[in-house]
């Protein structure tokens, strides 16, 4: 009985807690006019933004802030919108967070600032570039854009980014690159595993470094590529027949391979230290 | 204020940090203001450093030793300082003693200056910035800031059942947002090189700012320490091989990365 009791007092706690948490909320929506690729800045130090097409030719940004500890900061110049979360005096992670919803034109360019994130962005054709320190980052659904992306500890996905370029560096995240394509596609990370799973489509140059993390390739057997894999102290492992081809570099067999498959139309270096390269077939 | 309060704050106002009275004081005092010179000397000798060779342990002991007879001598200034103030007038005597020993701690100066200099040929190691940093930490040269003063109690004290149940909400959320997006990398990041003097500011910076991040800034320091401290390796085995050289641009990249993000007073 007394148990009873006891956990019926501890609901009715948390219920009150969360009402209260509930009620602190505050939403608020701003909406800007603007013209063809416009340029949308958020700077959110704690909390989600995401990011997403709109109908019009209208930035509409949805807010909701959880305490008084932070303020919206939104101005518009021409076709340039910011929006800043204003930290008041006492604000930490929590009651400095707020949640960010953004609608752009599809053609707007797009910079998102966030430490904790999580920081997405989909259906984009402009530039979209996002900084976070250990926000994780989710990228889809993207044509023809300039993605640009630095965390330090923050995992990367990115997927489906098609005629791209892709320059992501990170620290320690892991990046994972689903059915990117592009003209140039890098990834650097320190201690990050890497791993692409994609056809590297055609004319691209691609390039995927690692100090300690792992890169994992993996590719169907018609991809068309000239690849090159080398790990100084780490393993390289290669599912595929590949044509040789020379290297201005010492092939060490299990620590380093290079060759070409199909009609070698695009550039592939896989690079890591120590950590352990696998060139895999799907 | 007096050349003994001053004494005591020597490591802050190397750090950069000066009130105005330490600053009045040092436009007025040449004894603390050489004093001062001659620490960034010291300071900036170390920072000139390049060539290949570890110094030998000797250096080392000598700056040791040399480091640790300076704290005795502040040790003593500091006793007669204190017994400058407890006396109404203080006698010549005490005077020309303490204008023996700053002479004396000045010599000892010039002495560990030199010895920098001695290191000028040779190219130090990440290993050896580390233990010069450590050095100059034991002897006070280098302090971390002190943590912020905890704020006072809240008159909403009613209410304080709320604050462990929300802490406790909140932890389960993010334990459970968080689930499944544990940075990779080796978890033995406290084996990796340590941070440089530069470094260490840096950290210092963030931690003041936020301080729940700057054990996240260090360990990915770390990290690109290591990457950088591998690349350079990989350059010097093979100068001519372009992907060692990519690599190095790459680490030094990362390190830009951390760097322009601890700046970015947009962010904590």
């Amino acid at each position: 009985m007394e148990n009873r009791l006891r956990a019926a007092r501890i609901t009715g706690v948390l219920i009150i807690a969360a009402v209260l948490m509930v009620a602190a909320e505050t939403r608020k929506e701003y909406h800007f006019p603007v013209g063809a690729k416009a340029s949308v800045s958020v700077t959110n130090p704690y909390g989600p933004i995401s990011v997403k097409p709109a109908t019009g030719n209208e930035v509409v940004v949805t807010a909701i802030t959880h305490t008084d500890k932070v303020e919206i900061d939104q101005s518009q110049s021409g076709d340039r919108v910011d929006i800043l979360s204003h930290l008041l005096a006492g604000a930490d992670s929590q009651s400095g967070r707020v949640d960010y919803e953004i609608q752009v034109p599809s053609d707007a360019n797009v910079t998102l600032h966030s430490s904790t994130g999580p920081m997405r962005a989909e259906k984009l054709q402009g530039d979209v570039n996002l900084e976070g320190t250990t926000a994780v980052v989710e990228v889809r659904d993207l044509n023809n854009a300039h993605v640009h992306v630095r965390t330090m500890e923050g995992p990367v996905t990115l997927t489906n980014v098609r005629d791209a370029h892709v320059d992501i560096t990170s620290v320690s995240g892991s990046v994972v690159l689903t059915d990117v394509t592009g003209r140039f596609v890098q990834v650097n990370s320190a201690s990050g595993a890497i791993r692409y799973d994609g056809d590297f489509g055609t004319g691209g140059e691609y390039l995927l470094t690692s100090h300690s993390g792992d890169i994992d390739a993996v590719a169907p057997g018609y991809a068309s590529v000239d690849v090159t894999a080398r790990s100084v102290t780490g393993q390289v492992e290669n599912d595929f027949p590949l044509q040789p081809k020379h290297t201005p570099f010492t092939v060490k067999v299990g620590s380093a391979f290079s060759g070409t498959m199909g009609k070698a139309a695009s550039s592939v270096r896989l690079l890591s230290f120590s950590g352990k390269i696998h060139f895999r077939k799907r | 204020m007096t050349c003994a309060e001053m004494e005591h704050v020597l490591p802050e106002i190397m750090e950069g940090v000066r009130t105005a009275d330490q600053e009045a004081h040092l436009q007025n005092c040449r004894e603390c203001s050489g004093i001062l010179a001659d620490l960034d000397e010291i300071r900036q000798r170390a920072r000139s450093l390049h060539a290949s060779e570890e110094p030998s342990s000797r250096v080392w002991e000598s700056i040791s030793t040399t480091l640790g007879e300076w704290r005795s001598e502040t040790d003593v200034i500091a006793e007669q300082a204190r017994e400058l103030q407890a006396s109404e007038e203080p006698s010549p005597r005490v005077w020309d003693s303490i204008q023996a020993t700053l002479n004396e701690w000045r010599s000892e100066m010039n002495e560990i200056s030199a010895e920098a200099g001695v290191l000028a040929d040779s190219e130090p190691s990440p290993r050896v910035w580390n233990s010069l940093e450590i050095e100059l930490r034991k002897a006070g040269l280098i302090r971390r800031p002190e943590p912020p003063v905890a704020s006072g109690r809240s008159s909403g004290w009613r209410w304080a059942w709320l604050a462990p149940v929300a802490a406790a909400l909140l932890v389960v959320g993010v334990t459970l947002s968080q689930r499944g997006h544990a940075p990779q990398g080796p978890a033995s990041v406290a084996t990796l090189p340590m941070a440089s003097l530069e470094d260490q500011k840096m950290l210092d910076a963030v931690a003041l700012r936020a301080p729940s991040m700057r054990a996240v800034y260090e360990n990915n320091l770390r990290r690109v320490n290591a990457y950088i401290r591998d690349a350079e390796q990989s350059v010097k085995n093979d100068p001519t091989d372009p992907e060692a050289q990519e690599s190095l641009v790459n680490a030094y990249e990362q390190k830009s990365m951390v760097y322009e993000m601890a700046l970015d007073r947009s962010l904590p």
